[in-house]
């Protein structure tokens, strides 16, 4: 009786342990987990928002104008001199090292492990999930690595060689501890990608041309758009012109599409019979519409790829950066002779150059920095000078932005950026002897300086002041002018937009020396220039050193070269 | 086998018996009378039954008012019991149909020494001399005295090895107890609690996911554990090395307290009350400056780093100006420190009914306590409640009960001392009427003040005003059965079944209240009428099934016990916490319309199993060998390392019992002489549950739309922390075993460290793994204990006399073995060149705690240098470079000599400071005339050499005196509050000591100039590293019973009295105001005190009847 009773204890006990494991597997109850993610199509879908959402973020935002623009001749220290903005002012004085908070780049790696975890599990997904078609899933994966190559594509252009990973990490079984991979491999592999999948991104993505979607995530135009800006990077100018040629018909398509819905009051005029930009004129004889609808509204026709901000996402960069909804100088603000105009000299040749208007405005001895942060610019410019029209207190023109009720998209790729490459590109070909014959050559060329005209036509308003002059291809006569010329326009054109210190890189890395960028830039600093020269001249000093604790952790990390220092051997014990 | 064959005879035998019926004169259904009296005569009310041979009651029945009794028989086999409560049992056979009983009243039997062998607390129960793992077990009798509020209280000092440490004297706050060193990187290095078999642990997931108000609450928290009360305590078991805590697993690895609640036992029903009042005070802290010195030291902080007196002009609340309209507000001497201290009183009332007959034990207690703190609005409520219930159904099977309940509501506020010591001397109270005199209502600063004078809130008026509410209510209840299955003689094979279902609730809310007029910048702030709560609920379900299996050997020279369990563990928590701010002022819901602070929910669960054994074998007693082991499981790892087992071996040999020692065993001096020997394996697991599953959650959103985003890389290589650990030991006992001596030395290594917030290239898309197993620690030491608990004892003018008393001693090193370099770069922190900042440095090998610093001269009287001094202008002591044979580096160009500058951090860009007179002098340790990074030293360690206690107790007859020492020996503490007190870097009242100050040039001082906001003159230097040893008379008790003939008068059967001072004395060299309050160090922090409130003093006295 006794021994009966054991051995149902026993066996009682026995089951028990047998069914433990079972019992021991629980699942958070807070936390979604993978085993029970990654089943439809909204999955992916919404892993695919959360890496557009982590570019979207303000660490992001602020490395990308920091690293494209802060270190060039537009920007210098603003006046809002708070202690965090001490890595800052040290970054706009070329006065980096492995230190300065502007070197990290954890938050690009998150963007870039959310689009590498969208690639790994949408293709299960679409085995699991039979509403999940092939063309859906192809177009999530375009999407992905057009985020992913986007990230890299800044941090490239910063450090140079970086890290390069395209899987996720899932599991710590992997190995996190991997070196740099070198610039140019990353760049094939990231055109080799890009070229794979452009096509499978969706042309659009809502039907109505004008919804944000079509260019808040990224469509055929949007990696075209990147692809084209790598291709000139990597000096092959027949594909860069290739890509601008696919993003100009694609725009004339919209154009057509747009024309026939919305007939004349369409405000979007076809310049020199191909390249359709929205009028910088506003019916009354005001100017500002383009700025009121790129800047202001955001996602305009001619944007390609921006970060929308709005109610539940604020823009913190330019309300810092910039200006906040108090317009004085923020932390950072315009080189000072940009605020010249209308001399040979001056970045802003002609005084009716609305960009200068709507970029810049005086405060004091000072030029802050207004592009992003008016909603709207109306006024009238007669006889060179400026009127404003909308009199806001304190004669600021337009309506500033309140920073609470809407926050300005950060355009990335817009469609003159576009042309403004396929000019570079046909004059870069010129240069380095690409075409067949004198004739073509001499073709390009006009094709280019046609393209920079209209870009520029648009801007003084052409259209409406009969005073303003447009460029005169007299004036250019050696391919170096041309050259000179679409830097000049790239620079008035994306003035702010963080796009002027990789334009400087770009030129550099082509010329072989960096002589040009410590002429344009030198200007900028007080004190000792000296040793910045010296760090220019080698060529890793236009590049970031990479941020101290990334090395202290991972030894096959190596230090740019042109920031390796010898280590302080510290003597601590005694 | 054997055994249950004799049995199987038995049985048939019995059966045999009761069929033939021939060998009894009475049979079943006979009636069975009789008659029972004491010595005065018939007793009424007398339970009679008829007992079966299992214990079982066959036949019952209670005496008349003659004492008269009758019953119809079951079974003449059986056996007929008598009992009445304070009586001596009857127990005979039935072997006549009528009884004449006469029972013995046992309150008049002198008491008599039971001599048993003492056996362990434990599964088993092995006699102590047969022991071999270590392990301090301390009846709670011996503290009837002392006046102690919580279990910590009574354990400091008195185990050895056990480092106890109170950081702060906040009501309700917990010390750190640290067994034999620290020997994890990541959560909690406390000792598992026991109370009666149930594990009490606070869930890991409920402190992960609760966003406590701040750590002081978390700590809070914790002491709920200890929240049982001391009265109801019967032991405390220290289980200190691995073999013991090895039937723990891997929740035993820091140490194992088992707390064994009182039980009533067979007897008369007794009551008690007590009564306790005790009064506390804050010691007596930094003398700080009055508001006349406070003004004039400010005015030359704000003049001295730019020499510029319209600095110091523009401050109207500092310069006396009548015109000023706050100038009644800012013309006083205030103590503000003296404001917030008062004489804390606690009343503590306790009843306890306990007794037990026949059938049944039990043992009720109910206590509350009123407490209010020495330092103004601490205020706690504490009501506890316990009940153990034994029912006794048969011999074969018993069942209990407990219930347990605490239900506390404290009111917190742990800034008060620390703001009142910032506080401008020369500002008010209360606000000022026109005559100076004060309007009774709270001043609080203007929001238009300077805004470089100290910004805090008026401590009085926050006491008073703000409220900051802690509620816990804990509910525990056990069920268990305990059934012997086999023989119930200790002579015939054991075989015997416990199981038992526990379940405790823990439920606590807080609820913080900022009001409007607290906030300096009214409604804008977002502290403005600002309204938080939080809630959480944690349940614990607890399931053990143990066998026990003692074996009956006809060899009686071996002895085998064996014990088997089975342990199943559930639970649950659930927390949220909301805050609102801007609230309509008087209310303080936050169902309430306002702006939504912060808002937050947890939930989580985890499930463990345990499967434990321990075998003893024992050799005639002399030799020993124990095995014990325990397999885990649990929900925090993944499917691969879930199960884990833990053995341990263990041996002793007891010497004193071989034929050579015989001879001196039998003098009676030496009466033990035993070594044990073990070694054990130990596991731990990660604080959190769930890390080895990829979590993913909402991110940002994109256009409006909400995303997902992976949230964790999962830890699927995960492991447990194991530890190994070899102990040996030498148990001693003189004069036969008055004087009982352990020493044990031990030797534990930890590998496969889990170590937390491991850091991981960017490129992975994460900056750390949350836990990551690598490097080896070592923890070495030994111990040293001394009880001799009645050492002496005479008669004394007719009266008994006794002395007692016991010591112990102990060490431990810690250092680190192995790591990952990338751990120990993490843990070194390069030094950030700030004030009051001193370097982490943690090295390979070198014991944990060190601190390291500058090395700190006093200060330069001038700022130029001269060879001969010139009063006033310029002389020696002053900053300049000097090389290693103390010659000024000087240069001599136009018959003018240049000496070099003294520099603090020179070509760096971050600094570039040139020191001049009146700064603090640092040794320039490389004689390069900078003061950087490169001349820091080690400073010493903040780990004690030595700590332990001691104590001794008289008595004489009815009259007792106990009392108790602790210390700590040979660590070094950073006096934070001295830094922060002589810092003068900004514009908080600081310490009197700042009078001497270096004023102008020439001033001879160890006291820098005062320098707001500017200047290096409290770097992390030797000169704020104190010795942090100290020797604690920790409490003083006296205790006196009553003349039991007056006692008798009053109808009572006893009447104690009691008196106590805790916290009497300190002899220490530190200057601080407590030497513990620094904390103790570890796992690369260093102690540094930062002025949390002190302990207090305590005078207490006590009284308690028992009915």
């Amino acid at each position: 009786m006794k021994k009966i009773k054991s051995y149902i204890l026993a066996a009682v006990m026995g089951l028990t342990v047998s069914s433990c494991n079972d019992f021991l597997t629980l699942m958070p109850l807070n936390e979604v987990v993978l085993e029970n993610f990654w089943t439809n199509e909204d999955d992916v879908e919404s892993v695919l928002r959360g890496a557009y959402a982590a570019l979207e973020s303000n660490d992001c935002l602020v490395r990308m104008v920091a690293w494209g623009e802060f270190r060039s001749d537009n920007i210098v220290s603003g006046t809002d001199n708070t202690q965090s903005s001490d890595d800052l002012n040290k970054f706009i004085d070329e006065n980096i090292n492995e230190n300065n908070e502007l070197t990290t780049y954890l938050c690009f790696y998150k963007t870039i492990n959310y689009a590498n975890t969208v690639l790994h599990f949408a293709p299960e997904v679409h085995k699991k999930d039979p509403n999940y078609r092939g063309g859906q899933l192809r177009a999530h994966q375009a999407e992905a690595i057009a985020i992913r190559s986007l990230c890299y594509w800044y941090m490239l252009r910063a450090f140079k060689d970086v890290p390069y990973v395209t899987i996720p990490s899932i599991d710590d079984t992997h190995d996190f501890f991997i070196g740099q991979t070198p610039y140019a491999e990353v760049l094939d592999s990231l055109i080799y990608d890009l070229d794979r999948v452009k096509d499978w991104a969706w042309p659009h993505l809502k039907k109505d041309l004008t919804n944000a979607a079509n260019s808040s995530r990224f469509t055929r135009a949007g990696i075209y758009a990147m692809l084209a800006d790598m291709y000139l990077w990597k000096g092959d100018w027949d594909n860069c012109i290739k890509c601008c040629q696919y993003v100009d018909s694609v725009k004339r398509l919209d154009y057509q599409t747009l024309l026939e819905q919305k007939g004349t009051s369409l405000n979007i005029e076809l310049i020199a019979d191909k390249y359709p930009l929205i009028k910088s004129v506003n019916g009354e004889g005001q100017t500002g519409l383009a700025y009121n609808e790129i800047f202001g509204s955001g996602n305009s026709f001619e944007s390609l790829f921006e970060l929308p901000y709005g109610n539940d996402r604020s823009n913190g960069f330019v309300s810092s950066y910039y200006n906040g909804s108090t317009p004085t100088v923020g932390r950072v603000k315009a080189y000072t002779p940009i605020g010249k105009i209308g001399d040979a000299t001056s970045v802003f040749k002609s005084p009716y150059d609305s960009r200068y208007y709507e970029d810049l405005l005086k405060s004091g001895s000072y030029y802050g920095i207004v592009k992003y942060v008016y909603q709207k610019m109306d006024y009238k410019l007669e006889g060179g000078t400026l009127t404003i029209t909308n009199n806001q207190n304190n004669n600021r023109p337009g309506a500033v932005r309140q920073n609470n009720s809407a926050s300005p998209n950060w355009v990335v790729y817009r469609y003159t950026e576009v042309m403004l490459m396929q000019a570079e590109a046909l004059i870069m070909k010129a240069k380095e002897s690409g075409f067949a014959n004198a004739a073509d050559s001499a073709k390009a060329l006009t094709d280019a300086f046609e393209i920079i005209s209209a870009i520029y036509d648009r801007a003084i308003g052409k259209a409406q002041y009969t005073l303003a002059t447009s460029l005169k291809i007299e004036d250019y006569k050696t391919i170096a002018d041309f050259e000179n010329l679409v830097f000049d326009e790239r620079r008035r054109e994306l003035l702010f937009e963080g796009k002027r210190w990789f334009d400087l890189v770009r030129q550099a890395m082509r010329n072989g020396n960096s002589k040009d960028i410590y002429t344009a830039v030198s200007g900028k600093y007080e004190g000792n220039t000296r040793s910045i020269e010296i760090k220019f001249n080698n060529p890793y000093g236009l590049f970031l050193p990479i941020n101290k604790e990334e090395i202290k952790i991972n030894d096959k990390l190596k230090q740019n070269p042109a920031y390796q220092r010898t280590d302080e051997v510290i003597q601590k014990a005694k | 086998m054997k055994h249950t064959n004799r049995l199987f005879k038995g049985a048939l035998a019995v059966t045999m018996v009761i069929m033939s019926g021939s060998l009894y004169a009475q049979n079943a259904g006979d009636i069975i009378s009789g008659v029972v009296e004491d010595s005065e005569g018939p007793m009424m009310a007398v339970n009679v039954i008829e007992k079966d041979a299992a214990g079982r009651i066959q036949a019952h029945d209670i005496t008349d008012m003659e004492g008269n009794f009758s019953f119809r028989l079951v079974n003449p086999k059986d056996r007929l019991v008598i009992s009445y409560v304070g009586y001596e049992t009857v127990d005979i056979p039935i072997n006549k149909t009528y009884f004449e009983i006469t029972m013995k009243d046992n309150t008049l039997i002198e008491p008599v020494d039971i001599i048993a062998e003492k056996v362990a607390e434990g599964p088993l129960p092995i006699p102590i001399r047969e022991m071999s793992t270590v392990q301090t077990t301390i009846d709670m009798s011996e503290f009837e005295d002392n006046a102690m509020t919580s279990v910590d209280e009574a354990l400091q000092g008195r185990v050895p090895g056990l480092d106890i440490v109170f950081n702060s004297g906040d009501l309700g706050a917990r010390s750190t107890m640290h067994l034999r060193g620290v020997a994890t990187m990541t959560g909690d290095a406390n000792p598992l609690i026991v109370v009666d078999g149930i594990i009490w642990e606070i869930d890991a997931n409920l402190k992960n996911n609760f966003d406590y108000v701040n750590e002081s609450q978390n700590n809070e928290k914790v002491s709920e554990l200890l929240n049982i009360n001391p009265d109801d305590i019967q032991t405390i078991n220290v289980l200190r090395d691995a073999a013991a805590t090895a039937l723990y697993g891997s929740r035993g690895a820091n140490g194992v307290m088992e707390i064994k609640t009182k039980r009533g036992s067979r007897g008369k029903t007794r009551v008690g009350y007590s009564y306790r009042l005790n009064a506390s005070w804050q010691p007596i802290g930094y003398k700080l400056l009055n508001g006349d010195q406070y003004t004039m030291y400010l005015k030359e902080a704000f003049f001295n780093p730019k020499m510029d007196a319209t600095l110091v002009d523009g401050i109207e609340e500092i310069n006396y100006v009548e015109d000023f309209s706050e100038y009644r507000m800012y013309n006083n001497n205030t103590d503000w420190v003296g404001a917030v201290k008062q004489i804390g009183l606690q009343h503590g009332h306790n009843v306890t009914v306990d007794g037990g007959g026949e059938k049944a034990n039990f043992y009720l207690s109910a206590g509350f306590d009123d407490q209010e703190n020495s330092v103004i609005g601490q205020k706690l409520y504490r009501f506890t409640n316990r009940l153990n219930l034994d029912y006794f159904i048969s011999e074969r099977i018993s069942i209990s009960t407990s219930f347990n309940l605490t239900y506390s509501r404290q009111r917190n506020n742990s800034t008060a001392i620390g703001t009142a010591m910032r506080m401008m001397p020369n500002l008010a109270i209360y606000y000022e009427d026109k005559n100076d005199k004060s309007t009774g209502e709270f001043y609080h600063m203007l929001p238009t003040a300077n805004e470089n004078l100290p910004s805090n809130t008026n401590p009085i008026a926050e006491a008073a005003e703000k409220e900051n509410y802690n509620t816990s209510l804990n509910v525990g209840s056990t069920f268990s059965v305990k059934y012997n299955l086999l023989g119930l003689d200790p002579g015939e094979t054991q075989l015997s079944y416990n199981g038992s279902v526990n379940l405790t609730v823990s439920n606590s809310d807080g609820d913080q209240y900022t009001p409007q007029s607290l906030s300096r910048n009214g409604w804008s702030d977002s502290n403005a009428n600002s309204v938080s709560s939080n809630a959480s609920k944690n349940q614990n379900i607890t399931t053990n099934h143990s066998l026990r299996f003692i074996p009956h050997l006809n060899n009686p020279n071996h002895s085998v016990m064996v014990n088997l369990s089975y342990e199943l563990r559930m639970s649950n928590n659930k927390s949220q916490s909301g805050g609102l701010s801007g609230i309509p002022s008087k209310f303080k819901s936050i169902g309430l319309p306002g702006n939504v602070k912060s808002m937050s929910t947890g939930a989580g669960r985890s499930r463990q199993i345990g499967i434990s054994g321990v075998v003893h074998y024992s050799y005639k007693s002399k030799y020993s060998v124990d095995f014990r082991w325990r397999t885990d499981g649990n929900t925090r790892f993944g499917d691969a390392n879930r199960w884990a087992t833990f053995p341990s071996v263990s041996g002793r040999w007891n010497v004193i019992d071989e034929k050579f020692m015989q001879g001196i065993a039998r003098s009676g001096y030496l009466s033990m002489l035993g070594i044990t020997g073990s070694w054990a394996l130990q596991g731990n697991s990660p604080g959190s549950d769930g890390m080895f599953y990829s979590k993913y959650s909402s991110g940002d959103s994109y256009m409006g739309e909400t995303s997902m985003k992976p949230d964790n890389i999962r830890l699927s290589t995960m492991q447990w922390e194991e530890t190994n650990s070899v102990d040996f030991g030498i148990n001693l006992g003189f004069f036969r075993d008055k004087i009982n001596v352990n020493i044990q030395f031990y030797d534990r290594v930890t590998s496969n460290l889990l170590n937390s917030g491991y850091s991981i290239p960017s490129s992975s898309g994460f900056n750390s793994l949350s836990v990551v197993n690598g490097g080896k620690m070592r923890n070495q030491g030994w111990e040293f204990s001394l009880d001799a608990n009645r050492i002496y004892s005479t008669r004394l003018l007719g009266q008994e006399f006794n002395i007692g008393g016991g010591m112990n001693l102990a060490d431990n090193t810690n250092q680190i073995l192995e790591m990952n370099p990338t751990m120990l770069e993490k843990m070194t922190n390069d030094f950030d060149y700030k004030n009051g900042s001193y370097l982490s440095y943690v090295a390979l090998k070198n014991a944990f705690g060190s601190i390291y610093g500058f090395k700190s001269h006093g200060v330069y009287q001038y700022s130029k240098w001269s060879a001969v001094e010139d009063p006033g202008v310029s002389g020696p002591n002053a900053p300049v470079a000097r090389d290693a044979d103390g010659n000024v580096i000087a240069v001599e160009k136009n018959g003018v000599m240049y000496t070099r500058p003294m520099m603090y951090d020179y070509g760096t860009g971050r600094t570039n400071y040139e020191f001049v007179g009146g700064d603090a002098i640092y040794e320039d340790i490389n004689y390069d005339g900078n003061i950087n990074e490169l001349d820091i030293v080690y400073l010493g360690s903040s780990l004690p050499k030595l700590n332990g206690g001691f104590r001794f107790n008289v008595s004489w007859g009815r009259l007792s005196w106990s009392n108790n020492f602790s210390f700590r020996y040979g660590n070094r503490i950073v006096n934070g509050s001295r830094m922060n007190a002589e810092a003068m870097y900004n514009t908080d009242n600081t310490s009197a000591a700042v009078n001497w100050r270096w004023r102008v040039e020439g001033d001879e001082t160890v006291m820098p100039r005062a320098l707001n906001q500017y200047g290096y003159n409290y770097l992390g230097s030797d000169r704020y590293v104190e010795d942090g040893s100290f020797l604690r008379w920790t409490s003083t008790n006296l205790g006196y019973n009553i003349d039991p003939k007056i006692v008798k008068k009053l109808h009572l059967s006893n009447i104690r009295l009691t008196a106590n001072l805790n916290n009497v004395l300190t002899f220490t060299k530190y200057s601080g105001l407590d030497p513990e309050s620094a904390g103790s160090g570890g796992r690369g922090s260093v102690a540094k005190d930062n002025s949390q409130t002190p302990r207090s003093k305590q005078v207490s006295f006590n009284v308690s009847v028992r009915f």
